[in-house]
C-alpha cells in the first residue's frame, strides 16, 4: 500500500492568498501559523498548516497553488 | 468560456423551484461573468415597474470569470440588482472569501426572485441544491449567523456563507450583504432587496473543479505577479505619523503626473487602506464636517488616525481569497472603552472618515466599535455616516430638536450621540427609524428645508473622496449607473495605471496643472471613459480594486484573462467588453425610467459656496453638466439625456446579445 501523502509548504514564495485554503475539499488546512512569530515573515501573515488527521492526501492544494509552494510528501 | 462553469442557478422563492440553467458562450464572450453577467440577467428579467422590495426584483449573486483560476487578486463576488435606495442599477463588489465557493457549485452565479413565504437560506453542495428553514438564524447579527451555518451544515468541506443582519432583514435601504465575519457587499441597499424576499443566507459548500484553459500560463504570471507584491515593502519603523506631511505636500502641489501603479502596495501591504485617513486628512481628499469643513476643522487628525496605532492592534493580516496584498486585518480591541466584542476587522478609510472627520468624531475606540456593529448589522458605513452628518446639521441649524432626535443632543463630535444613534439606526428604533433608510427618505420624513444638507447623488450617500480634490471621482459619482460610489474611477488612478498601454484610445498621462482635470473637454472625457471600461473589465473578471490600481505593466488584464480562457484577444478589444457593460448599466437605468441627468453632486461638494480654508480653499467645479455631456457623447450615448443610442446598442452588439436566452 502506498504512503499517505500530506502537503509540505515552503513558506518563502507563500503568498498566504488562501488558493490552497479553499481548495481543500476537507478544510484540512488553516492558515494559523503566525510567520513572524515563526521567525519569516516581517508582518504578521499568517501561514498554512494542516490537519493531518483530516486529510485524505488528494493534492488539491498543492495543484492549486498559484507559485508551487506546496509539495506532496509520503510519510510512512 | 473556459475559466466559467457556463451555467447560472435560478431560484424562484416564491415557488420554491430551482433551475440550473446553461449561459450562452456568447454571453462570456461579449460581457465576462460578474457584474457583466449580472447586468444582461437582470436587463432581460426584471420588469421596468418592478418594486425593489417585491418579487419581481431579482438578486443576483456572482463570482468572477477568473475567481479560482489561479489568478490572483481576482477572489471578488459581486451583488447586483434594482436598488431600493436609487430606484435604478444596484450593484455591490465585496471581497472575503465567498465568491469560489459560487462556482464550486457548479454555476457562475445565482439569481433569486419572487418571496418566500418564510425565511430561508440556500444550501448547495456538489449533490444538494435546496432552500432550508431559516428561522433558528432571522433576527442574528451577520457573525453569529455565519458561525452557526456553518457549524449547522459542515460535512466535510466548511461551507462558505453569505448573509445578512438585522439590518437587511429589517429592510434598511442601506443595508448590505455579509461574509467571512463581517466584510460587506455594502452599497445600493441590496441587502434590503434579500430581507425583503426572506432569504437570510447562501450557503455553499461544493468541491468542483473551476477550469482554466492554461493552467502553466497563469502560474508564470502569478508568480511573477506574487514576487512584485512580495518585493513591495517599506522599513518596519514607526513613520504612519508621516502620512500626513504627505498629504499636505499632495494637497499643495498644483500638478497631477503619471505614478507607478505599484507604489500603492507598500502603503496597503503595511496598513491596509487607513493610511489614507491622516493623507486624505491632511490633503483635502477626505471630506471634513459634512463636506463643508476642512483640515482647520480636524487638527489633531494625523495623531487620532496615525495608522500606526491599528497596527500595533492587528492581531493577524486579512487576505481575501487570492490575494496576495492582504490589506485587511483583525484587530485586538479587547480594552475598547465601549465594545464588549474582543475583535474586529480593520475598519477601511471610508468607516474612519465617516465615522470619524465626516462628523468631527476624533474618538478611535468608538469608530472601531461602531465598525464592528455595523458589519455584524450589515450597513454600509458610508450611508449611516453620511446620513448622521445629516442629523447633526439640521440639528445645529435648528431644523430638527430633541422631541425629534428621542432627547439625543446631535451636535458635531458628540461621541455618546454619534454611538447612540449609530445603535438606533440599527435596531430601526425612535430617530433611528427615520434615518434607517439614508439622506433621501429622511428628508421625506423630516421636510424639503433639510435636503440641503443631504449629501447623496440619485440617493446615495457619498463616499469619502472629495471631487474638489479629484475631479474624476466627482464626476463618477454622478455618471455612474449606480451613482454615488467611488471605486470606478478617480484621476489619481488613472494616473497610475497606464491604460494608454492598455488600447491606444486611452490618453497618456503627462505632467498637467490639476486645474486642467476640471474643463470640459473631449481628452478628460475620453481619461473618464478609459477609466470606467477599465474597472467594468474588473469587475467582470472577479477582479479587486487594488489589481486594478497596480496598472497594467505589473498586471496585464489580456494576459490573464487569455489564459483562463484560451482567447487571443488585445486590450483593444476587452476595453470593448467594459464598454459593453457599461452600456448595458445604464440602459437598464433608462429602461428603469431612471433620468441620468437627474445624478447631480450637492451644491457645496462642488464648492458653491467655496471653502474659506484647508487645502480645498477656494476650489469650484463649474464645469460637471458639460464633463457629464462630453463622457455621455464619448460612449455613443444621447450628449443630453444620456441615453446609449441605437446606433451604439448595435455597435456593440447588445440588442443581439439580449435575444439570447438561457437554456
Amino acid at each position: 500500500m502506498a504512503a499517505k501523502q500530506y502537503p509540505v509548504f515552503n513558506f518563502e514564495p507563500c503568498l498566504s492568498c488562501k488558493i490552497c485554503w479553499e481548495a481543500c475539499p476537507m478544510s484540512c488546512l488553516e492558515l494559523s501559523m503566525n510567520g513572524k512569530a515563526a521567525g519569516f515573515d516581517k508582518w504578521n501573515n499568517f501561514f498554512p498548516v494542516v490537519d493531518k488527521t483530516r486529510c485524505i492526501g488528494c493534492g488539491k492544494c498543492c495543484e492549486a497553488c498559484p507559485v508551487d509552494a506546496i509539495r506532496m510528501e509520503a510519510v510512512s | 468560456m473556459k475559466s466559467c462553469m457556463g451555467y447560472i442557478l435560478e431560484v424562484d422563492l416564491t415557488t420554491g423551484e430551482i433551475k440550473r440553467t446553461k449561459v450562452p458562450d456568447e454571453v462570456y464572450y461579449n460581457v465576462l461573468s460578474g457584474k457583466g453577467l449580472g447586468v444582461w440577467y437582470c436587463l432581460k428579467n426584471i420588469p421596468a415597474d418592478a418594486d425593489p422590495l417585491g418579487p419581481d426584483n431579482v438578486l443576483g449573486v456572482l463570482s468572477g470569470a477568473l475567481t479560482g483560476t489561479g489568478a490572483l487578486l481576482t477572489g471578488r463576488w459581486i451583488l447586483v440588482g434594482k436598488s431600493p435606495l436609487t430606484g435604478g442599477w444596484g450593484d455591490a463588489n465585496c471581497g472575503g472569501t465567498f465568491s469560489p465557493a459560487i462556482k464550486r457549485c457548479g454555476v457562475d452565479g445565482i439569481f433569486f426572485k419572487g418571496i418566500s413565504e418564510k425565511p430561508v437560506y440556500l444550501y448547495m453542495d456538489n449533490k444538494t441544491c435546496e432552500l432550508r428553514d431559516a428561522s433558528a438564524y432571522w433576527g442574528l447579527d451577520a457573525v453569529e449567523a455565519e458561525e452557526k451555518l456553518i457549524a449547522d451544515n459542515t460535512k466535510n468541506k466548511k461551507p462558505s456563507v453569505a448573509v445578512i443582519g438585522t439590518a437587511g432583514e429589517k429592510k434598511s435601504l442601506i443595508s448590505g450583504v455579509c461574509n467571512s465575519g463581517g466584510r460587506i457587499a455594502a452599497r445600493s441597499g441590496l441587502g434590503a432587496v434579500m430581507g425583503s424576499k426572506n432569504l437570510k443566507a447562501l450557503v455553499l459548500a461544493g468541491t468542483k473543479e473551476i477550469p482554466c484553459a492554461d493552467k502553466d500560463a497563469m502560474k508564470e504570471l502569478s508568480k511573477a505577479l506574487g514576487a512584485k507584491i512580495k518585493a513591495a515593502s517599506i522599513p518596519e519603523l514607526p513613520i504612519g505619523r508621516l502620512i500626513g506631511f504627505g498629504g499636505y505636500a499632495m494637497g499643495l502641489a498644483p500638478y497631477n503626473f503619471p505614478l507607478d501603479g505599484s507604489m500603492a502596495n507598500m502603503l496597503l501591504k503595511t496598513w491596509g487602506t487607513p493610511m489614507n485617513t491622516p493623507m486624505g486628512s491632511t490633503s483635502g481628499d477626505a471630506p471634513v464636517k459634512n463636506w463643508a469643513g476642512s483640515r482647520v476643522d480636524i487638527p489633531n487628525a494625523t495623531k487620532t488616525f496615525d495608522p500606526d496605532i491599528l497596527l500595533k492592534k492587528e492581531y493577524q493580516k486579512y487576505h481575501c481569497y487570492s490575494c496576495a496584498l492582504g490589506c485587511g486585518g483583525i484587530l485586538d480591541i479587547r480594552g475598547n472603552k465601549y465594545s464588549k466584542y474582543e475583535f474586529t476587522h480593520k475598519p477601511e478609510y471610508e468607516t474612519l472618515n465617516q465615522l470619524g472627520n465626516l462628523l468631527l468624531n476624533d474618538d478611535l475606540d468608538s469608530i472601531l466599535y461602531m465598525n464592528e456593529l455595523l458589519n455584524r448589522a450589515g450597513l454600509d458605513s458610508i450611508s449611516v455616516g453620511g446620513t448622521i452628518a445629516y442629523a447633526i446639521e439640521c440639528f445645529e441649524n435648528g431644523l430638527i430638536d430633541e422631541s425629534v432626535t428621542d432627547g439625543l443632543k446631535l451636535t458635531w463630535g458628540n461621541t455618546y450621540a454619534i454611538l447612540t444613534l449609530c445603535q438606533k439606526i440599527i435596531d430601526r428604533e425612535g430617530f433611528g427609524d427615520i434615518l434607517a433608510d439614508g439622506t433621501k427618505k429622511a428628508v421625506e420624513r423630516l421636510g424639503p428645508e433639510t435636503e440641503q444638507f443631504a449629501i447623496n447623488v440619485g440617493g446615495q450617500e457619498l463616499p469619502a473622496h472629495d471631487p474638489r480634490n479629484d475631479t474624476s471621482v466627482g464626476l463618477h459619482y454622478m455618471l455612474e449607473p449606480a451613482p454615488g460610489k467611488h471605486t470606478i474611477a478617480m484621476d489619481l488612478m488613472y494616473n497610475a495605471m497606464s491604460l494608454c498601454d492598455f488600447c491606444s484610445w486611452a490618453p497618456p498621462v503627462k505632467v498637467h496643472h490639476k486645474n486642467e482635470d476640471r474643463q470640459a473637454t473631449e481628452q478628460n472625457a475620453l481619461v473618464t471613459k478609459a477609466n470606467t471600461c477599465y474597472s467594468q473589465l474588473m469587475d467582470g473578471m472577479g477582479a479587486c480594486l487594488y489589481l486594478e490600481m497596480m496598472g497594467v505593466h505589473t498586471s496585464h488584464p489580456a494576459e490573464h484573462i487569455n489564459a483562463a480562457s484560451g482567447w487571443n484577444r488585445d486590450g483593444e478589444d476587452y476595453m470593448q467588453v467594459g464598454e459593453r457593460i457599461q452600456t448595458m448599466r445604464q440602459l437598464f437605468n433608462v429602461k428603469h425610467g431612471i433620468n441620468p441627468t437627474d445624478f447631480k453632486l450637492p451644491k457645496r461638494v462642488l464648492g458653491f459656496p467655496p471653502l474659506r480654508a484647508g487645502a480645498l480653499k477656494g476650489v469650484q467645479l463649474p464645469n460637471t453638466d458639460e464633463q457629464k455631456s462630453l463622457h455621455w457623447k464619448a460612449f455613443g450615448w444621447d450628449p443630453a439625456t444620456g441615453a446609449p443610442l441605437p446606433e451604439t446598442l448595435d455597435k456593440l452588439g447588445i440588442n443581439d446579445l439580449l435575444k439570447l436566452e438561457v437554456s
